[in-house]
């Protein structure tokens, strides 16, 4: 009897210590599963969160920068918690197709304009104090165009300044707050007047050599390296 | 199959915990640099650097478009200062100063984040010069069915609204949480019917 006993207990006590360590072993595996499934959630939340701003305010497919105008109080059920009270212009872009100019000139006792990525962070902003001849130039550009611009001895405008982002979709908006009814026309005019299109730039060499002078005479040409989107060349500012 | 079934029971343990903990995180938490003066709340540091990939997260799902350091401070409150829901049919009370920048606005939003625009004016909020102010500088405002205060905008709703305080050309660098009163107080009417609740 007393063998039996001792026989039947062992595999009995075995199994439950098996049973514990195996709890414990999927017990381990749901933890760090669910961390990893927390951080892909937590890092993709921001993609997925805007997947109706990309599609509304930004198409898919758009890529040249575009600017789009809301009223004061209209419903844009893609910016919530927005200020209802300024009237409101954004420019969208895409950064891969090079830098991108927004400026503008607003007469109200308040305007702004502030840069965002595409999961709504604020990248940069000035408002009307920091404008020269009451215009405020801005432009945008990832880093290594930045970098790149610098080494090809790019020249840019001298009143504008630069917003460096990484992410290649944003948002520009440019936000006035008329603070009497009477205003408000001709804050909406200038808002709809805002620019938003591709920076271009001017490129001044380090070195003149003996044939970089004889081009002098010659017709300008583009300069610059090849990641460089190749620019007009426009008049310095 | 024992193991198959085990295999598949971790997983989908995995993925709900997962889940559920990335949304609570996202969603109930406040990220880090959330500033609370009373009943209201801002975000102090929204720059692309300095976010963590939580206050990504919580203004990607939010939906918000904040301010950038150079416009000014957003302030959202869902409450009064005494923890009651803001529901314009019990009249909701604005009192006091916005000491933390000279031009201001208010708006009202429903639950879901979206303006409520307003039958009379047609605008979707206030600003710092539509309202009139005391002697000592603050202002009283009512939102409700009837005109309560020196200031007061119309509106009758039994939903639950937000309050959005955008401050311009401001600033919330050295404001301290403590200090209540550099931001307007927001009570409600509890003697109206269904208010005391």
């Amino acid at each position: 009897m007393t063998d039996t006993f001792q026989t039947s207990s062992a595999p009995r006590k075995a199994s439950a210590r098996q049973s514990i360590n195996r709890f414990y072993g999927w017990a381990g595996l749901v933890v760090m599963g669910a961390a990893i499934v927390h951080v892909i959630i937590v890092f993709a939340l921001p993609s997925i969160g805007r997947a109706v701003l990309i599609e509304t305010v930004i198409p898919p497919d758009e890529t040249v920068p575009r600017l789009y105008t809301f009223d004061a109080g209209e419903p844009l059920p893609n910016f919530r918690y927005a200020d209802a009270r300024t009237d409101s212009v954004y420019c969208s872009f895409d950064l891969r197709d090079g830098a991108v100019r927004v400026s503008g000139d607003v007469e109200v006792p308040f305007w702004s304009i502030s840069v965002h990525t595409l999961s709504g962070l604020v990248v940069g902003s000035v408002n009307h104090n920091a404008a020269t001849g009451g215009r405020l130039d801005l432009i945008v550009m990832r880093p290594s165009l930045a970098r790149d611009l610098a080494e090809a001895g790019a020249e840019l405008p001298r009143d504008s300044l630069v917003v460096e982002m990484d992410g290649p979709i944003g948002l520009a908006r440019v936000s006035g707050l008329a603070t009497y009814e009477a205003l408000r026309p001709q804050l909406r005019a200038d808002l709809a007047e805002t620019e938003c299109m591709p920076a271009t730039f001017t490129f001044t060499r380090f070195e003149d050599t003996p044939a970089e002078i004889e081009e002098e005479e010659a017709p300008l040409r583009r300069l610059g390296p090849p990641s460089v989107p190749q620019p007009a060349v426009r008049p310095n500012f | 199959m024992p193991r198959f079934l085990w295999i598949v029971s971790v997983v989908l343990s995995a993925v709900v915990l997962g889940a559920s903990t990335a949304i609570w995180a996202t969603q109930t938490l406040r990220p880090t640099g959330m500033v609370k003066v009373g009943p209201w709340e801002a975000l102090r540091a929204v720059g692309d650097t300095a976010a963590d990939p939580y206050v990504h997260a919580f203004i990607a799902s939010s939906g918000q478009l904040p301010l950038g350091s150079a416009e000014g401070v957003r302030f959202i409150a869902w409450q009064t200062n005494s923890g009651r829901a803001l529901v314009a049919n019990c009249s909701i009370q604005v009192s006091g100063t916005v000491d933390v920048g000279r031009l201001w606005t208010l708006s009202i939003t429903r639950a879901d984040g979206t303006a409520v625009v307003l039958s009379g004016t047609g605008q979707a909020g206030l600003h710092s010069q539509d309202v009139v102010y005391n002697a000592d500088g603050s202002f009283d405002l009512s939102i409700g069915p009837t005109p309560d205060a020196l200031n007061a905008v119309l509106l009758r709703s039994p939903a639950q609204l937000s309050l959005i305080l955008s401050v311009y050309d401001g600033s919330i660098s050295n404001l301290a949480e403590d200090s209540e009163t550099a931001l307007p107080q927001l009570s409600i009417d509890r003697t109206r019917p269904g208010c005391n609740a």
